[in-house]
C-alpha cells in the first residue's frame, strides 16, 4: 500500500497552541500541513481517485482548515476534525462534478474509473482497477466507511466521532460494502 | 491516528479473505515526486487570493516599538493627513485673530483735517449736488454761529417775515424742516 503513514513531528497540542496565538498562527498552520498533508492527501485521493482532483480538493481542504481552525473546540481529536473536512470537500467535489455531467450514477462510476485509467499517476493492475470500480459503485457513506477502514485503518470508535454515527452502524456499513465488492468481482469475473 | 492494523486484518480475514489478500498488494496509486514541497505555497496563494491571510503580529521591544511608531508617521497617507490638519488649524487660527474695525491707512480722517471756513465753503459749493438739503441747511446754521455777531443788532422791521431773513435761532427743528421742504435746491443754493 502507498504511504498512508506520516512521521509526526509535533503533537496536536503543540500545533493547537501555536494556532491559538496570533503571532504564531501561520507557523502553527504550516506545522499542521506538514503533519497531516500526506494522510489527508491519500484519504482524498482514494475518494476522488485522480491525482489532479486530489490536488484541488486537498488545497481547498487546507484553505477551509486555515479559515476555520479556531472553530475547532477540541471536543474530538484534531485529525478526526481534519478528516471530516477533507471527506466533505471530496464528496462535494464529486457531487459537483456529477451535477455538471449529464451522466447517470452508473455512468458517473464508469467515468471515474475511465479517468482513473487515464491518470498518469495510477498504474494499478487489472485487479486494482476492478477494486476501484467496485468501490466507486458504493453509496457515498459506505464508500467513506470502507476507505477509512480498509485503507486508513481507522478504529470504529474514532470513525463514529468523525461521522457522528454509532459503532454498530459503521460495522454493518463496512460489512455490507465488503460483500458488495466481493459480489462485483464475482459478477464481472 | 492510532492504527488498527491487527484489528482490520482479523476482521477482513473473517469477513472477506479475498479483500484481505488484495490489501497486501501494491495498489497502483502514485503521486509526482516532491509534490508536497510546493503544496504549502500553493495553499497560501489561494488564501491570499481570498484575502483571508492573517497578518502576523510581531512582538517588539519598547525601543523598537518607538522607532516603528515614528516610521509609521512617514507613510504617505499619514503625512498628507497631517499636512491637511496643519493647514486647517492655521486657517482656523487666522480666522479667529481679532481684526481692527477700520483699516489703518495713512489717509487722515476728515475729522482730523482742519479746514478754514473758506475752504469748507469752497468745497461745498463745488460739490453742492452731493449734499442733501438738510445738510446744507445745517451748514448754513453752523456758518451763522461761527460768524461774528453784530455789535448792535439790526432793528427789526415789521415787514420782515419768518420766511425771509429771520435767524435760524428763531426756528424750531420742525419749523426748519417745513421751511426746507418748501424750498427748491436752487433757492437753497442762492441762500448760501
Amino acid at each position: 500500500m502507498q504511504s498512508t503513514a506520516t512521521n509526526k513531528t509535533a503533537s496536536d497540542e503543540q500545533i493547537l497552541e501555536l494556532l491559538r496565538a496570533e503571532h504564531s498562527y501561520e507557523r502553527g498552520f504550516r506545522l499542521l500541513m506538514t503533519c497531516y498533508r500526506e494522510r489527508l492527501y491519500w484519504h482524498i485521493r482514494r475518494l476522488v481517485l485522480v491525482h489532479e482532483d486530489a490536488d484541488d480538493v486537498l488545497q481547498n481542504t487546507f484553505v477551509k482548515i486555515y479559515r476555520g481552525i479556531l472553530q475547532f473546540e477540541g471536543k474530538s481529536k484534531l485529525y478526526t476534525w481534519l478528516y471530516r473536512i477533507a471527506t466533505n470537500e471530496a464528496i462535494s467535489y464529486l457531487q459537483s462534478k456529477a451535477r455538471h455531467s449529464t451522466e447517470t450514477l452508473d455512468d458517473t462510476s464508469n467515468l471515474l474509473s475511465n479517468r482513473l485509467r487515464a491518470d498518469e499517476w495510477f498504474d494499478g493492475d487489472a485487479l486494482q482497477i476492478r477494486l476501484q470500480e467496485a468501490i466507486t459503485q458504493l453509496p457515498d457513506k459506505q464508500r467513506i466507511v470502507f476507505n477509512l477502514r480498509y485503507y486508513d485503518e481507522m478504529p470504529y470508535e474514532e470513525m463514529a466521532v468523525m461521522l457522528d454515527t454509532s459503532v454498530g452502524a459503521l460495522k454493518a456499513s463496512f460489512h455490507h460494502a465488503a460483500k458488495k465488492i466481493e459480489a462485483f468481482f464475482r459478477e464481472t469475473a | 491516528m492510532k492504527k488498527d492494523q491487527s484489528s482490520i486484518d482479523r476482521e477482513l480475514r473473517e469477513l472477506s479473505p479475498f479483500l484481505h489478500d488484495l490489501r497486501s498488494k501494491e495498489d497502483g496509486f502514485h503521486l509526482p515526486e516532491n509534490y508536497f514541497d510546493g503544496l504549502e505555497e500553493q495553499v497560501f496563494q489561494q488564501i491570499d487570493a481570498l484575502g483571508a491571510r492573517r497578518k502576523p503580529v510581531r512582538t517588539t521591544t519598547a525601543r523598537t516599538g518607538f522607532w516603528n511608531s515614528l516610521a509609521w508617521l512617514w507613510q504617505p497617507r499619514v503625512a498628507i493627513a497631517f499636512s491637511i490638519l496643519l493647514v486647517a488649524a492655521f486657517a482656523v487660527w487666522w480666522m479667529w485673530q481679532p481684526k481692527p474695525s477700520v483699516i489703518e491707512t495713512n489717509i487722515p480722517l476728515a475729522s482730523q483735517i482742519e479746514l478754514t471756513p473758506e475752504e469748507l465753503e469752497a468745497y461745498v459749493m463745488e460739490n453742492v449736488n452731493d449734499f442733501e438739503p438738510e445738510q446744507l441747511a445745517l451748514l448754513a446754521i453752523a456758518e451763522d454761529e461761527n460768524s461774528e455777531p453784530p455789535k448792535t443788532p439790526a432793528p427789526k422791521t415789521n415787514t420782515s417775515t419768518r420766511n425771509e431773513k429771520s435767524g435760524p435761532d428763531d426756528l424750531s427743528p420742525e419749523e426748519l424742516e417745513l421751511l426746507l421742504d418748501d424750498l427748491t435746491d436752487e433757492e437753497i443754493e442762492q441762500m448760501l
